[in-house]
């Protein structure tokens, strides 16, 4: 369905006197497959994650590299088949109080993209399928006559998926649509995710620093580091048995809800001595971007950047330790 | 040592409330728990629940339209909600030092945080040399793996992870018997999270200091803690030995919480809880969690639940265990 290929953001920070440059997105290559599926996306801030969602669903273009969509870069796309495309794949973000308009009730706020993509043909037709959607994403009929402000967090998320729902979009990128949300009304977000992913056959990309949540909706997992793909592959093959140092670490390092299951040992890894922002990114590009804080390594990773090695079916590592 | 002695901090019957134009918002309403020496004391609530409320309220940092509505906190003998603010000024850092949630804000932004040390130390009146002071703040940088630059940048040169772990480091320079650290890793990736921890439970050991650590994360405390307390909407409903809670949780609200978390590799099926905390403007008569409630009865609504204790040291706040 979308091929990511080569993709390279590079943003310019900074004022007249101290511009430099900053490579959001190194070279990332993966794809989404046409069958539904569940991809989580996974990295520490600033890994790069976001600038990923954002280039896929065409808010930013990238500095180098194509975005296909059934095989048409979707820059080049004509105005109709744009229209169609931004149809398909839909945004959920982090902060549900920002992504509705206030002004609006909720009905109000379903009834546009159904006028806009033309999906009703009587008004009649229209409210149905509104209180479908409703309906399936565990909501009341009357919250149609709210506004957002009188809505928790929760429910303003429930009300993006029903809109997304309405779209029947393919693809929902949902960038952290659980981080500012309670664990206990967290978990049925998460569930009512994984049940439009298995009934509505739509895809995710699942945005996340938490892999613990990954676990319940995921199918595969791509985790960044510093702007790169470090390792992906099938979820549990890559969270079981991980192979690149810092997705080793990252998966030791998550907190266990079990007091039986404690940590074991100390976590091992390096601390950078200059701010990784401040970096040469020409020399930080020529090498590993982890080597300063990977106690593996060796001295071809100060060198030359990694090469993608794939390890065994649905399973890739971007580290010299495999190659 | 006795009993008594072995106890800390001792918080009974405090009541916090914030100031409105109706009602006031009881956002910590009759709180009972100590906190024992050279133990993690783990509070765990979710985001409205009164739990940073409560750190503030523990050392008098609470500003207005938040107020103390009664009860008393006791490190060791000295009622801390009495104390003038001499004597409070005396206790903060040096015997209770508080990690406050927002570590970005936190620091002082024109300061080094060597000289931040520095001040902390002076205003306490510790003759420490400065090379006393650079050797200690070595080791607990050490610990916590901060590289040696820090002392000499500012806040603003550091990133988030970084300032929250400077400020771990002003908080136990002086070496305090008991350290409130409120969300200590919210703002964290996942290895810094585990590398933070880490190092509380080092300081525990190491020196026997008591840590109270705030968070809405279970899995933290479980890592952790060696006793727990679950609060929501401005009470406690649970309170025992980590291991206790976990196998055995009593509260249908601690239940609730346990379902609503994976544990990766093993528990993949979650429940969330419908409905939302109370408003604590008006809370609801009898238990604050009853409209959640699956184990509902007609007394819930009407009577509120008191801590009881079940087993050895195990307490609850629940009907069902009368």
């Amino acid at each position: 369905m979308i091929e990511v290929e080569n993709v390279t953001k590079i943003f310019h920070v900074g004022g007249l006197l101290k511009r430099r440059r900053v490579i959001a997105v190194d070279n990332v290559s993966f794809s989404i497959p046409d069958k539904p599926t569940t991809i989580a996306l996974v990295g520490e801030s600033g890994s790069g994650k976001t600038t990923l969602g954002r280039l896929i669903l065409g808010f930013i273009k990238p500095t180098y590299g194509e975005i296909l969509w059934n095989g048409k870069n979707i820059f080049r796309m004509k105005r109709n088949e744009w229209k169609l495309y931004r149809k398909n794949v839909q945004a959920i973000f982090q902060d549900p109080y920002e992504s509705l308009d206030p002004r609006y009730k909720v009905v109000e706020t379903l009834m546009e993209p159904v006028k806009k993509f033309k999906i009703a043909s009587s008004r009649e037709e229209a409210l149905k399928m509104i209180r479908n959607a409703i309906e399936s994403v565990g909501l009341r009929q009357e919250i149609l006559d709210k506004y957002p402000h009188q809505l928790s967090g929760g429910e303003r998320q429930r009300v993006l998926l029903a809109r997304v729902l309405l779209i029947n979009a393919k693809l929902i990128v949902a960038d952290e649509p659980v981080s500012m949300i309670d664990a206990s009304l967290r978990a049925s977000i998460l569930n009512l995710m994984r049940d439009i992913n298995k009934k509505f056959e739509t895809s995710f990309l699942y945005i996340t620093h938490d892999i613990s949540t990954a676990y319940i909706l995921a199918d595969s997992i791509l985790v960044m580091y510093l702007g790169s793909i470090v390792e992906s592959g099938r979820f549990e093959k890559v969270v079981y048995d991980p192979k690149h140092p810092y997705v080793k670490l990252l998966i030791e390092s998550i907190p266990v809800p079990d007091p039986k299951r404690k940590w074991k040992g100390t976590v091992k890894i390096r601390e950078s001595e200059e701010g990784l922002l401040s970096k040469d990114i020409v020399k930080f590009r020529s090498r590993c971007k982890f080597c300063e804080r990977c106690i593996e390594a060796k001295e071809i990773c100060w060198k030359k950047p990694p090469p993608v090695i794939e390890i065994e079916r649905d399973h890739k590592v971007s580290c010299f330790l495999y190659a | 040592m006795s009993l008594e002695e072995n106890n800390l901090l001792k918080v009974e019957d405090l009541r916090v409330y914030y100031r409105t134009r109706s009602n006031p918002v009881k956002a910590v309403d009759g709180v009972s728990f100590i906190v024992k020496r050279g133990e993690i004391f783990g509070v765990v609530g979710e985001s409205g629940c009164g739990k940073s409320t409560l750190a503030g309220a523990i050392l008098r940092l609470i500003e207005p339209p938040a107020y103390i509505n009664g009860g008393r906190v006791l490190l060791k003998d000295l009622n801390l909600l009495e104390a003038d603010e001499e004597t409070l000024n005396k206790v903060r850092w040096k015997e209770i030092a508080l990690v406050p949630q927002s570590a970005m804000n936190a620091l002082n932004p024109v300061m080094k945080i060597f000289d931040q040390i520095k001040d902390v130390i002076i205003d306490h009146k510790c003759n420490f040399s400065e090379k006393e002071i650079r050797e200690k703040s070595k080791e607990i940088m050490d610990k916590l793996m901060l590289p040696s630059y820090v002392l000499n940048a500012y806040p603003c040169q550091l990133s988030g992870g970084m300032r929250q772990r400077a400020l771990l480091l002003l908080s136990f320079i002086l070496n305090p018997s008991l350290v409130i650290a409120d969300e200590p890793t919210s703002a964290v990736d996942v290895i810094t999270q585990r590398k933070i921890l880490e190092f509380l439970d080092i300081q525990k050991r190491e020196y026997g200091t008591s840590i109270m650590l705030i968070t809405h994360d279970i899995a933290v405390a479980a890592e952790i803690a060696d006793r727990i307390m679950v609060m929501y909407a401005g009470k406690t409903l649970e309170i025992g030995d980590t291991s206790k809670v976990f196998e055995n949780p009593l509260h249908p609200y601690t239940k609730a919480l346990m379902e609503a978390v994976p544990i990766l590799g093993i528990k993949k099926e979650v429940k969330g809880l419908s409905g939302l905390p109370p408003d604590l403007r008006a809370p609801p008569t009898g238990c604050r969690f009853s409209p959640r409630c699956k184990c509902l009865s007609e007394k819930c609504k009407l009577e509120e639940p008191e801590l009881l204790e079940v087993e050895d040291g195990h307490f609850v706040s629940c009907h069902i265990y009368k």
